[in-house]
């Protein structure tokens, strides 16, 4: 069954109040899609685990008042753009703190993390990535891994077309000249 | 036919403002290409062996405990709700009644007491008078009317005092007598 079927499927349910089937759909059809959306955001995968939760809880509590006005997909991706950044500020809130910057604490971190596969070019990636500022960071992930249209980005982070290929843009941009200065990618 | 052709776009048009962000378009797809050679779409990240094999939100958990925990008590619950159902009824009943015994005077209750004399027993006649004067005493709070408490006694002075002295041992007279 494709991703429309599926979607028109769980919108059924939805409207016929079968909350429980609904909810099971959602879990089974985009648990892996939002795991991986969340991953590159918080990078660790406890930490991905958690907000994957958070973000699961928040679907079920609030699936009943979901209108169909936007797509299934749009919806939950952004909830769970929003619990990622939402844990995100609250661990750097705690990391900085005690230590020195919260990217710092995720690069070290991501080097020996048990699930990152990732050689030393790959690295260097992440470490690009996370420099940048958190939308272009989202935007950048969003679009150069997850391949997600302009039109969809939007309605997940409500904003315009317009501002997302400008962050994009500036995105490619700065990882570029990160990865040109830094001699460990080459 | 000398028809005029427009030689610039031939007709054609473009979306609005489409060549305004075109130089920047093509310089992000550059780097992107660049970035897409050297480090490939891969991903870099993995997740512990059946991960989402196992997948389960914490609240499908906490739902299903609640749900069995339902489960095993529906039975009860079903008799306590019938139990609550009962005594509310029996309240709603107990409340009309006491409505209608403050209705109910003190006149009433002796023309009654002697209506029914013949048919009940002293024993239920007794329980019967006793239970509206209790009633009465709980739930009227209104002030009686004159009619309602007045006696209408048919016996003259003398009467009266012959029957208190017949009664004399009994009752201290002149007790009696200053009290009235």
């Amino acid at each position: 069954m494709n991703s429309t079927n599926k979607e028109s499927q769980i919108n059924q349910l939805i409207k016929e109040k079968d909350f429980d089937n609904a909810f099971n759909y959602i879990v089974e059809e985009y648990k892996e899609q939002l795991y991986w959306h969340i991953r590159k955001i918080v990078l660790l995968h406890d930490d991905t685990d958690d907000v994957l939760q958070n973000t699961f809880i928040k679907v079920w509590k609030y699936l009943e008042k979901f209108k169909g006005k936007s797509k299934i997909y749009t919806w939950i991706y952004r909830i769970a753009t929003n619990e990622s950044i939402t844990f995100i500020n609250k661990k750097k809130k705690k990391v900085e703190e005690s230590i020195s910057t919260y990217e710092n604490f995720l690069s070290n971190n991501l080097k020996s993390d048990e699930y990152f596969n990732g050689d030393e070019a790959q690295l260097i990636l992440q470490k690009a990535i996370l420099n940048l500022p958190e939308k272009q960071r989202l935007v950048f992930n969003m679009k150069y891994f997850d391949e997600i249209k302009y039109k969809d980005m939007a309605e997940i982070l409500e904003t315009s077309i317009g501002s997302l290929k400008a962050s994009y843009h500036h995105a490619v941009k700065k990882i570029e000249k990160f990865v040109k200065t830094n001699p460990d990618s080459n | 036919m000398n028809k005029k052709i427009n030689t610039k776009n031939q007709g054609f048009k473009t979306p609005n403002n489409y060549f305004n962000g075109f130089y920047d378009e093509i310089k992000t797809r550059i780097y992107e290409e660049k970035l897409k050679e050297k480090f490939g779409k891969k991903n870099p990240f993995s997740v512990p062996d059946t991960y989402f094999e196992n997948f389960i939100p914490k609240n499908e958990n906490k739902k299903q405990k609640s749900q069995k925990i339902f489960e095993i008590l529906k039975p009860y619950l079903t008799i306590a709700a019938g139990i609550v159902v009962v005594i509310a009824m029996w309240q709603f009943i107990l409340s009309k009644t006491n409505v209608k015994t403050t209705v109910i005077n003190k006149e009433e209750t002796t023309i009654g007491n002697k209506q029914n004399f013949d048919e009940y027993d002293m024993l239920e006649l007794y329980s019967v008078t006793e239970n509206y004067i209790y009633e009465g005493d709980i739930v009227s709070l209104s002030e009686p009317n004159e009619e309602e408490t007045k006696f209408e006694i048919n016996a003259n002075e003398d009467e009266i005092s012959n029957f208190l002295t017949d009664y004399s041992d009994d009752y201290d007279i002149n007790e009696i007598l200053a009290s009235l």
